[in-house]
């Protein structure tokens, strides 16, 4: 158990040394937020000022803030669990590139303790990373206007992060087999960056696309766990602003406002509740570790 | 008992043969020089012996413990310093040897109770919180050798260890490593581009295109494959030249080199009166390598 958690704690400090990688890990969130100082934000709001019409003056101003802020903090999060944990595997494949692994493969650590730690570093720190972010993020959300979170919701927030960091990791861990060198790494990282905006409906809204690309965005773990996020997130908003119409509309205008922004993962037709979302990201991710632990034995066997 | 036997090893790449059957053994506390040009095979046989790379044919046997069965156990008895160094560069010295005494399943207190004996010689003081990137060459040197004996093993791999180190480091290392042989019967596999190093070895093997070519020890090598050299200070002239002509011989600036293949002195002995300012050079682990490959291994 000692070397598994030495080759854990060595491949955090390695991670959490280099601030290059951080700063590139961060940088998808960054331009999420730039996007939406930029114009994301009046494209939301409009939105949902159109979609409220006459029940516009019956909205209060912060919570339309409320919402379009914990939107950018959904984008921010869904990306950030992708190319964080992406990242934090960087190491392995820079160990393999400088021949590091072989210091590793020298010592009395069995292959499956060093593979296992790659995993756990990688998990943990993209956990820890995103964890300091959405931190960060409601805080500044509270600032700004009321969240109406509960401490459950904060509490599913955080299973949602560890969910969405563990399961990232995982298919990233099959990803990185086929990536040889860091130059290579970042080219991949590049894609990444510009991919996954569009994919978790950062950018726009899933619903903006064709059924078949939407389907197809939605079957990423990430956009799964993106959209409980936004669920989970803003919900107590759009309750509150129900509450504030008070029936008039009998729930239209938020139920229509949830569709637009996609709360729901909805494979042809069939709606996922928030449990079968989960579930749904949990086999694949088991699958991906299943994968995993039968092919990287074979990668780091002698040769 | 033998640090190291190795049968008939081989290890070829689809067509490529990289180590051909080679057969040697190593007994426990020597200094083993393990010879040959880049390419040789070199460090295919390290990484063979070492559990990191998998042989196609032979075998070999660590301590007793046979490669390919018992690998597990061959890692905890060796200890290797590579060519490259395989620390990790952000890291400071204290992180990187703190983590991997960890690898050997130590607590921080079990690894800083290793480390005792490298504090001083290794001045390990001064450079203990700093990153591993900031060190000078000599100095990374240092922590990749501590990092290879930081578990104590019974088997240090040396992959070309002082390549490019200046002079007062390696006579730390060799130094360090001389005392630790004694103290700890630590056996010692060397590959090295410096002959001086290999001079001091206990058995030599010579490698060539994966083949073992030459197996002793220096002085055997010597006799057997390194002519010894005459070095007779005397102006060039034709009696001279008619005194050495059963040899080969070269006029040098101010002297003539003449090589012998036999014993020298019942030459010097029937013309003591010819020959008065003279030298006599015995052969070296250089020519005994040119004379084996024809190269020189410097160059090599």
């Amino acid at each position: 158990m000692r070397k598994f958690i030495g080759l854990t704690q060595r491949n955090l400090l390695v991670f959490f040394k280099d601030k290059t990688m951080i700063f590139f890990s961060m940088l998808t969130p960054l331009i999420i937020f730039v996007l939406y100082l930029l114009f994301l934000r009046d494209t939301y709001v409009n939105a949902l000022e159109e979609s409220a019409g006459i029940l516009l003056p019956l909205i209060h101003g912060s919570d339309v803030d409320a919402f379009v802020n914990g939107l950018l903090l959904s984008g921010i999060m869904g990306s950030s669990l992708i190319t964080i944990p992406y990242n934090c595997l960087v190491t392995l494949i820079s160990d393999r590139e400088a021949g590091i692994d072989v210091d590793l493969t020298v010592t009395p650590a069995s292959r499956l303790q060093i593979i296992l730690a790659y995993f756990t570093a990688a998990a943990i720190s993209a956990f820890l990373m995103t964890s300091i972010i959405m931190g960060i993020g409601l805080f500044l959300l509270q600032l700004t206007a009321s969240t109406f979170l509960t401490v459950k919701a904060v509490l599913k927030l955080m299973l949602l992060l560890f969910i969405g960091s563990v399961s990232s990791t995982a298919i990233f861990m099959l990803i990185v087999l086929f990536i040889r060198t860091t130059s290579a790494s970042g080219a991949f990282l590049g894609i990444l960056s510009a991919v996954s905006g569009f994919i978790i409906g950062a950018y726009i809204p899933l619903s903006g696309f064709a059924s078949a690309i939407r389907n197809f965005c939605q079957m990423f773990p990430a956009t799964g766990i993106t959209v409980l996020l936004r669920d989970t997130l803003l919900s107590g908003v759009l309750d509150h602003v129900n509450d504030s119409i008070g029936g008039i509309d009998q729930g239209l205008f938020t139920s229509g406002i949830r569709n637009y922004f996609t709360f729901q993962i909805e494979f042809f037709g069939n709606a996922f509740s928030w449990q079968q979302t989960c579930f749904y990201v949990i086999m694949i991710t088991m699958a991906a570790i299943l994968a995993i632990s039968l092919i990287y034995p074979k990668v780091y066997q002698k040769k | 008992m033998n640090a190291i036997q190795v049968n008939h090893l081989r290890k070829t790449y689809q067509t490529h043969v990289a180590v051909d059957d080679i057969s040697f053994t190593v007994p426990e506390g020597e200094l083993f020089a393990y010879l040959g040009e880049n390419g040789a095979g070199k460090s295919t046989t390290i990484n063979m012996l070492s559990t990191v790379l998998k042989k196609t044919s032979g075998e070999a046997f660590v301590f007793g413990h046979e490669l390919g069965s018992e690998d597990a156990r061959i890692r905890d008895v060796i200890g290797i310093v590579f060519q490259k160094s395989v620390l990790d560069s952000k890291l400071t010295v204290s992180e990187n040897l703190l983590t991997r005494g960890s690898y050997y399943g130590f607590s921080k207190k079990e690894t800083m109770k290793k480390l005792e004996p490298f504090w001083d010689t290794f001045l390990l003081d001064e450079i203990w919180k700093q990153p591993y990137q900031k060190l000078s060459g000599g100095q990374r040197r240092r922590v990749d050798v501590i990092r290879a004996l930081i578990h104590h093993p019974k088997l240090l791999f040396l992959d070309e260890p002082t390549t490019g180190l200046d002079p007062a480091t390696r006579k730390l290392l060799w130094d360090y490593l001389s005392d630790l042989r004694k103290k700890e019967a630590l056996t010692i596999f060397l590959t090295t581009h410096y002959m001086e190093e290999a001079a001091q070895a206990d058995h030599v093997v010579i490698l060539d295109h994966g083949r073992v070519i030459a197996d002793g020890t220096p002085a055997n090598l010597k006799t057997t494959y390194a002519r010894s050299k005459l070095l007779w200070y005397h102006a060039p002239s034709e009696n001279a030249d008619a005194l050495l002509q059963d040899f080969e011989h070269v006029y040098q600036t101010d002297h003539y080199v003449a090589y012998f293949d036999g014993a020298i002195t019942d030459f010097l002995c029937d013309h003591k009166t010819e020959i008065q300012d003279y030298e006599i050079l015995k052969g070296t682990m250089d020519d005994v390598f040119l004379t084996l490959t024809g190269k020189e291994l410097e160059n090599a």
